[in-house]
């Protein structure tokens, strides 16, 4: 791969250089790079030096890709980060491009896990763009192309900026539950009291680191952007009020997005920011303690989703269809396991009335239909299996099987039969599992704890089930 | 001559120096650029078998699918895809396969199947799009996306066709509206994509259940615009040179921005871990959206590359083929995320060491009833002897 080998400084009249000028050779991997320094208050008239501030500028510019190039990808954001504030200072840039770039580059810091700097691009971008002035109103549009573009693409951008924050919000929320979680998903309310002494600390960090960071702006802008970041914290939120306030956060841009976003239109970015929305609910879910509540907030998901979920072509939007099945399959279960939990600790033994029987017998159905419904999408047009499952899909065809395995031998029934049906069921699909790992080895690495328990359940389950059949039997 | 193909593979050997040689593999590699009298040569109708029949069977079967072809200009992409029309054995593989498939149609003798061919034409220049068919149409047409449509583009011409010539003659003022657009003739069609889309529907009538049952394909045939680099004089094949312009914007630096985000995003592929979401405010362009379907899901695609043979060409030789074997590696970007599940692997656990349970029990029980029932038998049988 060539990479640049080079930055090159042009300077058009050598001659009327003036004052000190140096320099030096860097090397930046394996490639010489000669680097020159200029004093530019010696420069005489304001455009030469506007000139060189832009040339440096470019600088920064190239520095970026060849860092980029050479994977020194901190350096690269670094210096991203410098042209931008470079671009504002010497007021060379146009508002929207600008903004974009800065969401942009949020992304990349919240990847890393940085918020300060993130929020700080983020809240950047929002006030830059709206100095890109008001968006042409419909009428002005139908008038003239040029004023339709303009419209198109200013409300575009903006439902773009809208979407970083999305993801700043939702990687904030499923940062700090990472932090929290115990070892199977629940609020470890101990590390949460340690990380809340911890928290004093972490604050005056971030004050210093504030004062120290590059920030954007210029005299005008500077207070903008920090009203604007006084919206939402940077920190890890530890406890539901920080959480909620993230996710209300989360949510306003969710509804920003979808203004522009719309579903006739733009099936793919819609669906995309409902996906965002239920994953916002799902990670504020993990703070709530209240199960009832909790619930209710997947209850919202599913109403969000379902919907949609049926209402899409299943030819063009297939992988889609796909997501959503699954995320509609899990939530389905975590409901039903929350309505279990709760109809436990009401009634003290396990005894359960018939209505919370029929409730949960209704969200492990749910749960199971979206789960073969995804299965069922695997197959080809004429509605066979695939013999040979897909990197992609390998994973997930095997979790599902194995979910609705065991979602069938958790349906309640009094009536034998039923039981036996669900039991056979149950066997089917953990036989599937245990038999495809056997027929493409390859494929156990990638299901082990799911294989090694279909195995056990194989050879237990006909146990239960000889064991029903003898019941049935003898009370013929 | 920069390139030589000992077989599938295609070896290219750098004309400066003999030991730098590159080479990449491929499904199938042809040797076209001399005449059917060299006994490597490879026509049209070779191309068509090996690859279009193939993809029309995959139409019949109820896919899509999309055959591509990319190169630089000059090379043979409209040569491979359309061919010359007029001139025997020279047609290329879309007027190759629309003969194939109306053949397929007349030949068929069952009743109870009925079909039905719909063509569009379209070129994307600049990230606008033409109706080749209606060109008369000069807007710009946008692309869109509908739930139960798909992604299409708005007011796109969809003509039905009932015979191999019908298609013919769409073709071939499609192909004229191509050439008539700008005012630099080759630049436009260099430099546009062109697109033809057969929408094929199958219905099946099922006399026992009086249901008719519907397969629909869409068969993709793009050429694309020729790869080869070109600066903002026009020229073609220059690279950014010692001495850069200082004065070029910054229109790259949200290029370099997104590089940044997305590569970081895509390194935490550690299973323990959820995958960091970003999301990248750039547009995919106009031709990706469109055949997104295309690239992942129950679709199949092929994708030609037309190589010049000559040593000036050596370079955009060397990117085409680089281009093609990373194209092989495409996937769809769709993943599953799954929620960790270690609550329920413990639950499942506990349930396996509870059966376990059951079994010893069991098994323990049912040594002691065949005791019982062999000491049973035992006494009775020595009362008996009393």
């Amino acid at each position: 791969m060539s990479l640049v080998s080079g930055v090159a400084w042009w300077i058009r009249n050598p001659s009327t250089v003036k004052g000190h000028c140096w320099s030096h050779q860097q090397h930046l991997g394996t490639a010489p790079v000669r680097v020159w320094t200029f004093d530019v208050s010696c420069f005489a008239g304001p455009i030469t030096s506007l000139r060189f501030e832009l040339a440096y500028t470019h600088t920064m510019y190239y520095l970026a890709q060849v860092y980029r190039n050479l994977g020194e990808n901190e350096r690269a954001a670094t210096y991203c980060h410098s042209t931008l504030q470079r671009q504002l200072q010497l007021n060379q840039f146009s508002p929207m491009e600008w903004a974009l770039n800065a969401a942009t580059l949020s992304q990349y810091y919240i990847t890393k896990g940085q918020y300060m700097e993130g929020r700080h691009c983020l809240a950047a971008a929002t006030v830059i763009s709206g100095l890109a002035g008001e968006v042409p109103s419909e009428a002005a549009a139908r008038e003239s192309e040029t004023e339709s573009e303009r419209r198109e693409q200013l409300q575009q951008k903006r439902a773009d900026i809208a979407r970083c924050w999305i993801k700043y919000c939702l990687n904030l929320l499923q940062d700090a539950k990472k932090l929290l979680e115990d070892n199977i998903g629940e609020l470890d309310t101990d590390r949460q009291d340690e990380l809340k002494r911890a928290r004093r600390q972490e604050e005056e960090e971030e004050e210093k680191g504030r004062k120290s960071a590059l920030l954007f702006g210029s005299e005008d802008t500077f207070d903008s952007i920090a009203s604007v970041e006084e919206k939402v914290m940077c920190l890890l939120p530890l406890g539901f009020t920080e959480a909620r306030a993230v996710f209300l956060v989360g949510q306003n841009s969710v509804t920003q997005a979808k203004e522009y976003f719309q579903m006739d239109g733009y099936v793919t970015d819609h669906i995309e920011i409902l996906q965002d929305h239920s994953s916002l609910f799902r990670a504020l879910a993990f703070f709530e303690e209240d199960l009832e509540r909790r619930c209710k907030m997947h209850k919202r998901r599913v109403d969000m989703l379902e919907p949609i979920c049926n209402d899409l072509n299943s030819r063009y939007y297939l992988l889609i269809r796909r997501q959503l099945m699954f995320e509609l399959a899990e939530t389905y279960n975590e409901m039903m396991d929350l309505k279990l939990t709760l109809a436990n600790r009401q009634a003290d033994n396990h005894s359960l009335d018939s209505h919370t029987i029929k409730k949960f017998n209704h969200l492990c159905s749910a749960s199971a239909k979206y789960f073969q419904m995804f299965l069922d999408s695997l197959c080809s047009p004429e509605g066979k299996q695939p013999e040979h499952l897909e990197e992609e899909v390998l994973r997930p065809a095997l979790v599902a099987r194995f979910r609705v395995a065991r979602l069938h031998s958790k349906l309640i029934s009094s009536s034998p039969p039923v039981q036996l049906e669900n039991l056979n069921r149950a066997l089917e699909n953990y036989k599937y599992v245990v038999q495809y790992c056997e027929a493409h080895p390859e494929a156990a690495a990638a299901v082990e704890t799911e294989l090694e328990l279909s195995t056990e359940m194989v050879g237990l389950l006909p146990l239960k089930i000889n064991r029903l059949k003898s019941r049935m039997a003898a009370n013929d | 001559m920069a390139m030589h193909l000992p077989s599938p593979e295609q070896a290219i050997i750098n004309p400066k120096q003999a030991k730098d040689n590159k080479s990449f593999n491929f499904d199938y590699s042809y040797w076209s650029h001399t005449t059917p009298e060299d006994v490597n040569y490879a026509s049209q109708m070779r191309v068509y078998k090996d690859i279009g029949e193939e993809m029309l069977l995959h139409a019949f079967e109820g896919y899509n699918v999309c055959i591509f072809a990319y190169g630089q200009t000059g090379a043979g992409k409209s040569y491979t895809m359309m061919g010359k029309q007029d001139v025997k054995d020279q047609q290329g593989i879309i007027p190759l396969l629309c003969e194939d498939l109306f053949t397929k149609i007349s030949d068929n003798t069952d009743n109870s199947l009925s079909y039905s061919v719909e063509v569009s034409y379209m070129e994307i220049y600049c990230e606008r799009v033409r109706d080749l068919l209606n060109p008369k149409n000069k807007g710009n047409l946008r692309v869109r996306e509908h739930p139960l449509m798909g992604p299409y583009v708005e007011d796109l011409s969809k003509l039905a066709v009932t015979s191999y010539n019908d298609i013919q003659d769409l073709m071939d003022s499609g192909n004229k509206a191509r050439t008539v657009a700008a005012t630099n003739m080759n630049e436009t069609s260099s430099r546009s994509h062109a697109v033809f889309n057969i929408i094929f529907t199958q219905k099946r009538f099922d006399a026992e259940t009086d249901n008719t049952s519907e397969k629909v394909s869409k068969i993709s045939l793009v050429d694309l615009a020729g790869s080869e680099r070109a600066d903002s004089t026009g020229a073609k094949g220059t690279r950014l040179k010692e001495g850069a312009n200082i004065n070029k914007s910054l229109t790259t630096l949200g290029k370099v921005i997104s590089a940044l985000a997305e590569v970081d995003s895509g390194q935490n592929k550690n299973k323990k871990k959820k995958k960091v979401e970003s999301f990248i405010p750039y547009r995919d362009s106009v031709l990706t959206w469109l055949l997104r379907e295309n690239l992942g899901g129950n679709s199949r695609t092929a994708m030609v590359a037309a190589l010049s043979p000559a040593d000036i060409n050596y370079d955009e030789t060397l990117s085409t083929l680089r281009y093609a074997d990373r194209a092989k590696q495409i996937r769809c970007n769709a993943v599953i995320n799954e929620d960790p599940n270690n609550r329920l692997v413990r639950e499942l656990k506990e349930e396996v060491s509870r059966l376990k349970d059951l079994l010893y029990a069991q098994g323990l029980g049912d040594i002691i009833e065949m005791w019982e029932v062999s000491w049973l038998n035992w006494t009775s049988l020595v009362a008996s002897l009393h």
